[in-house]
């Protein structure tokens, strides 16, 4: 008997992952840790990811470790689109599936043969997600969506940074996650409407537009207000709300940081109490909301000497304790070594993987106590499943499997 | 409602119950945006929430803030405390039909998130819990409140975002509870599938925290694999290594072009006699290690070019180019984009009490072609009366009853 452990949500459903790179493979990671089948279809020499740093050792396809880590759990098979018997192949496999997924630019694997109008007609009930950086119409529609130059476009790099400099901007693609995790909602309700109905569809998630939606606040404001929000580190505006002390504040230690968010005044003086209701935390010039935000600067660096006097641990644990919202800024090795609430959580957990042996892998950020996701095995090797695709799922023989590979379709 | 609009309701038929402060509320709206009912319990006089701004035409009050107008709309609002005993009776009622219950429980609450999941499934063993929290609901840090700001720098994400020389920084947009929140809808969609399929629900446990900690793409694997700690580094981009220049170039004119050090425009660049030994030297584009080495030459390069052209010319020709730089656009240029106006992403929704329109984005997928509609936020309790009285069938008299007693 299965116990609750050994339960997975999404078992029985099968995705044909034509995707690459970021957004698209956090798509099928999510899926498939919740027992989902997940086949990804990559070409002869592998996808971009197979190629970017950090490898352990040596430059290989399947040495990878951002790859690892985010094509975990899922098939893998190599098809050759440049071949018509490949597309025929890949559109049999559509047929036995629920779900496609690919986030290629606009056109390209409509150019194949296998846009939705195409796999509709062999499985009229198929769900396919497309992710194109500016959509499938406009003017922007042939423009490279890449998580970094969709920052840039979007208005996100510019709102980044230190009001007196130029945008910080970001040192990694967040707007993949963002549009990956967008798109994975979207997917699953289309799954659950395919449940109700029997019913597939077409979903475009265009990139650009979903960063531009995550700021609908601030671009309401500019269409109601006339205000163009600018970056400005940590602060709130006065326009949004009273937030005084909030910011990142130096901590003991070379480099270390904590965070405070002090809204009203209640939180006000129970901060002042914690921190020992020092002299200057009684001056007029802090003892409103009002007062507070008029001398935020002053403010700040009166915070700053108490927090150099404590760890970033010891400065969380000292506020939270009085009911302030504090917290240490933390750092990867911080997260991975020593937080016990990611530990509590597991986020970081290890698998196997057939070449790299046992490595850590990020976890779900979520638990369904019922139907947990897991992670079984690392990424594929390049091709790894080819074979066994071929002969469980498409029915081939031995004989048609190596014609294909010798003839270079496989 | 257009037909059009209806193609994009995947989720019409599906009744969620949101009792959710500023972490969750996207998460909601995500939800209303489907087609699925999602009904927020607000505390009589209104959720504290909706003091938050910006406001509309800068009118501070309960009912003007577009923070609100934007997270909630497609939803309706009742309004019910928890906190009395006819109002937990009502709340159990409500409970009976509903698929999702969807929670930002306080801290120090956490275990009997409303009335407990053990309780509400007694009610109704078809309901999905979803609780959206900034720790998750065990472990040490339970009960520590979460402000946005606190998620970020929790989750690992400000240690990699601002100037060396500077305090890290948060990204713009409440980062924390966007991503606690686009995650609690994927993590309640995946419980209803498995509703769907054996008509049992569950408690779903979404905390800030890791949600955040996901999203910060090569800062796990080099420390994972190389134990090398990423730390904050302007824009230098993660997969290069950690390095000290940002890909920001200044232009001719005040604005900024993000210019990575992969596909340059480099026949842009010798056409105008500035590409130095970039073209000739093609290991630069191919063999990263090589490409890190010589860094602060192409660093140098690059910026000398840029800051020969304007953004407007940079940004023209860069479009025209299908190249991976861009522009670093303001928010201004965003709002004014050609491509967004011909694709209609920004939609003029009717205020029937303002007797205006007010301009909203609109939710970003497109399904079957059809884009998704936003339909006005709710006033204050404005279902009331379809709630309680058309569906629980509650009479006037008892409406107004438990208004007067404050339970509504």
């Amino acid at each position: 008997m299965k116990t609750s452990k050994d339960k997975k949500a999404l078992e029985g459903v099968r995705v044909v992952d034509f995707t690459w790179a970021l957004a698209g493979p956090l798509v099928t990671k999510t899926l498939g840790d919740f027992g989902a089948e997940i086949i990804k279809i990559e070409r002869e020499d592998g996808e971009i990811a197979r190629r970017v740093p950090p490898f352990p050792d040596r430059v290989d396809v399947n040495r990878a470790g951002g790859f690892n880590n985010r094509n975990r759990n899922k098939y893998g098979m190599k098809l050759n689109m440049k071949d018509p018997r490949g597309v025929e192949l890949a559109k049999k496999l559509v047929s036995k599936s629920h779900l496609v997924i690919e986030n290629y630019a606009s056109g390209v694997i409509e150019k194949w043969g296998l846009g939705y109008d195409e796999l509709s007609k062999i499985k009229p009930d198929i769900i396919m997600t497309s992710m194109p950086g500016f959509g499938h119409s406009g003017p922007y529609r042939r423009n490279i969506g890449y998580g970094q130059n969709l920052h840039a476009f979007s208005s996100w790099f510019d709102l980044t940074g230190y009001p007196d400099r130029p945008p910080s901007g970001f040192s990694f693609a967040y707007s993949d996650y963002i549009v990956g995790g967008f798109a994975t909602a979207i997917t699953l309700a289309a799954l659950n409407h395919w449940k109700e109905t029997g019913e597939g569809c077409y979903i475009e998630i265009p990139q650009f537009e979903t960063l531009v939606g995550t700021l609908g606040v601030t671009y309401m404001d500019y269409f109601v207000n006339h205000r163009a929000a600018n970056r400005r580190g940590n602060t709130v505006p006065p326009y949004v709300r009273a937030a005084a002390p909030h910011g990142s504040y130096p901590c003991k230690g070379e480099d270390r940081w904590c965070v405070i968010s002090v809204f009203t005044d209640e939180e006000w003086k129970a901060f002042r109490k914690a921190i020992g209701s020092p002299e200057w935390t009684k001056e007029d010039r802090y003892s409103t909301t009002l007062s507070r935000l008029e001398n935020a600067d002053e403010l700040d660096k009166r915070v700053a000497s108490w927090t150099r006097e404590y760890t970033p641990d010891e400065v969380m644990t000292i506020l939270q304790e009085a009911g302030v919202a504090a917290g240490a800024v933390r750092e990867i090795r911080d997260l991975v070594d020593m937080d016990p609430q990611m530990k509590e959580l597991k986020f970081y957990v290890e698998a196997e993987h057939p070449e790299l042996g046992k490595r850590l892998f990020e976890n779900n950020v979520f638990n369904l106590y019922e139907t947990p996701g897991k992670i079984k095995r690392g990424a594929p090797l390049l091709g790894e499943h080819t074979d066994f695709i071929c002969k469980e799922i498409l029915g081939m023989t031995e004989d048609e499997i190596n014609q294909y590979l010798i003839e270079g379709v496989l | 409602m257009p037909e059009s609009a209806n193609k994009t309701h995947l989720l019409s038929g599906v009744r969620v119950l949101e009792i959710a402060d500023e972490k969750g509320q996207y998460c909601g709206k995500m939800l209303a945006d489907l087609g699925a009912e999602v009904i927020k319990i607000e505390r009589p006089g209104g959720d504290p929430s909706r003091r938050i701004g910006p406001f509309f035409k800068d009118k501070a009050s309960s009912e003007d803030s577009l923070r609100w107008w934007y997270h909630n709309s497609s939803k309706k609002s009742i309004t019910l405390n928890l906190d009395t005993s006819d109002g937990l009776v009502i709340f159990k009622k409500l409970i009976k039909d509903t698929d999702i219950l969807l929670e930002t429980p306080d801290p120090g609450k956490i275990e009997g998130a409303s009335l407990g999941y053990g309780a509400l499934a007694g009610i109704n063993p078809r309901l999905i819990l979803s609780c959206i929290t900034g720790f998750g609901m065990t472990g040490p840090y339970r009960n520590y409140k979460a402000s946005n700001l606190v998620g970020v720098a929790m989750g690992g994400m400000m240690s990699v975002v601002g100037d060396a020389d500077r305090p890290p920084i948060t990204p713009c947009g409440e980062p924390g509870f966007l991503n606690v929140s686009i995650f609690g809808c994927v993590a309640t969609l995946i419980a209803l599938y498995y509703q769907k399929a054996t008509g049992k629900g569950q408690l779903v446990d979404i905390p800030m925290q890791p949600c955040v900690a996901s999203c910060l793409e090569y800062t796990f694997p080099f420390y994972a694999y190389l134990g090398i700690n990423l730390k904050r580094m302007g824009s230098h981009l993660q997969m290069f290594g950690p390095g000290k220049n940002s890909f920001c170039y200044p232009c001719k004119d005040e604005g900024y072009i993000f210019g990575m050090p992969a596909a340059p425009p480099l026949d842009w660049m010798e056409e105008e006699g500035m590409v130095e030994d970039l073209k000739e030297d093609e290991r630069l584009w191919y063999d990263w290690m090589y490409r890190i080495e010589k860094e602060e030459h192409i660093n140098d390069v690059f910026s000398k070019f840029i800051r020969t052209h304007t953004k407007k010319e940079m940004h023209d020709r860069l479009t025209k180019e299908r190249s991976v730089w861009s522009a670093v656009r303001t928010v201004e240029e965003v709002a004014n984009d050609p491509h967004l106006r011909e694709r209609d992403f920004f939609i003029d929704v009717e205020h029937p009490d303002l007797g205006e329109t007010v301009r909203y984005a609109r939710p970003p997928a497109i399904i079957n072609g059809a884009r998704g509609d936003v339909r006005p936020c709710p006033k204050i309790g404005a279902h009331n009366e379809d709630i309680y009285m058309g569906r629980m069938g509650m009479k006037k008299e008892e409406l107004i009853a438990l208004v007067s007693a404050g339970v509504l």
